[in-house]
């Protein structure tokens, strides 16, 4: 991706914005690399298997 | 008339007896199992569990449920031909529907009675293709959650308005290029501050058929979003 307004997570990291994770983001006009930070892997893991418990007890 | 001609009509009138009998059964069947629902609205569990699936013939159309609260709950692979003939318009609840089914295609749902759209489709890992998803044309539905680990999910069309948070493929790393133009067109273009989340796939799968360059050129129409690759 060329555009300038990507921003990738560094290995072994994942950005977040607090809801949401990815490994790299297509900023809108609104938004701001401010609004994302880097978390570790282990602690995205942590957050989806922490998600995956409240999914499970929905399902 | 001989006697072998007699005989021969004596055989096709029983048989014409046996299969008004076995259909007067099935209908007595379909009647009893529907009575119900068709009072009351609520499909929770209508076609739940294996029993339901490649065998299953819907005997006519249904179009009166309200409520589709886990209706195809671990259901096995009901063809898209019998799925076709559930009226899914009149539903106000969704929630998960096809919640770990085995189902793997499934026609044109028209979701514009729901307002929170919710887990849809929540561990249908058999899914292959969706017909077409109908959103309001307003973009006021919420809950867009609908995808949640649908990781063989090849094809799927939009029609309406994608306005508000929460929307997330990501699962589908295998979204064609015309299901990921599809999304990408049914993002509202007067909506700020939404994010979409794509599976980190798109953009080549995008590419292989529209060429280089092409993900970035689509997705520059719907500036107005931010686009997280999960």
């Amino acid at each position: 991706m060329t555009d300038e307004r990507i921003i990738t997570a560094s290995e072994g990291h994942m950005l977040t914005n607090g809801e949401i994770y990815a490994s790299s983001v297509r900023l809108g006009d609104w938004d701001s690399a401010d609004n994302w930070h880097e978390v570790t892997k282990e602690e995205y893991e942590a957050k989806m298997a922490e998600m995956a418990e409240v999914e499970d007890a929905i399902y | 008339m001989d006697i072998a001609e007699k005989v021969l009509r004596q055989k096709k009138d029983f048989d014409d007896v046996y299969e008004a009998g076995k259909k007067a059964e099935y209908d007595a069947f379909w009647d009893g199992y529907l009575a119900t629902p068709k009072k009351t609205g609520i499909g929770y569990c209508l076609f739940a569990g294996v029993g339901w699936n490649e065998n299953t013939k819907i005997p006519y159309k249904i179009d009166f449920i309200t409520n589709g609260y886990n209706m195809f709950i671990y259901s096995g692979n009901i063809p898209k031909t019998e799925l076709a003939k559930i009226d899914f318009s009149k539903i106000t609840t969704f929630f998960p529907v096809f919640n770990y089914s085995n189902i793997q295609h499934i026609p044109e749902l028209d979701t514009r009675g729901v307002s929170s759209l919710g887990t849809v489709f929540a561990y249908v890992t058999s899914l292959i293709s969706i017909d077409n998803i109908i959103l309001r044309d307003d973009g006021s539905q919420t809950s867009l959650n609908l995808f949640n680990n649908n990781i063989n999910l090849e094809e799927v069309r939009f029609a309406g308005i994608i306005g508000q948070n929460g929307f997330d493929i990501h699962w589908s790393t295998k979204l064609s290029a015309d299901s990921l133009k599809s999304i990408i067109n049914t993002l509202s273009t007067t909506t700020t501050g939404l994010t979409i989340t794509l599976p980190k796939t798109a953009q080549a799968n995008y590419e292989a058929v529209y060429g280089l360059s092409s993900w970035s050129t689509l997705t520059a129409t719907r500036s107005n979003w931010t686009i997280a690759y999960a």
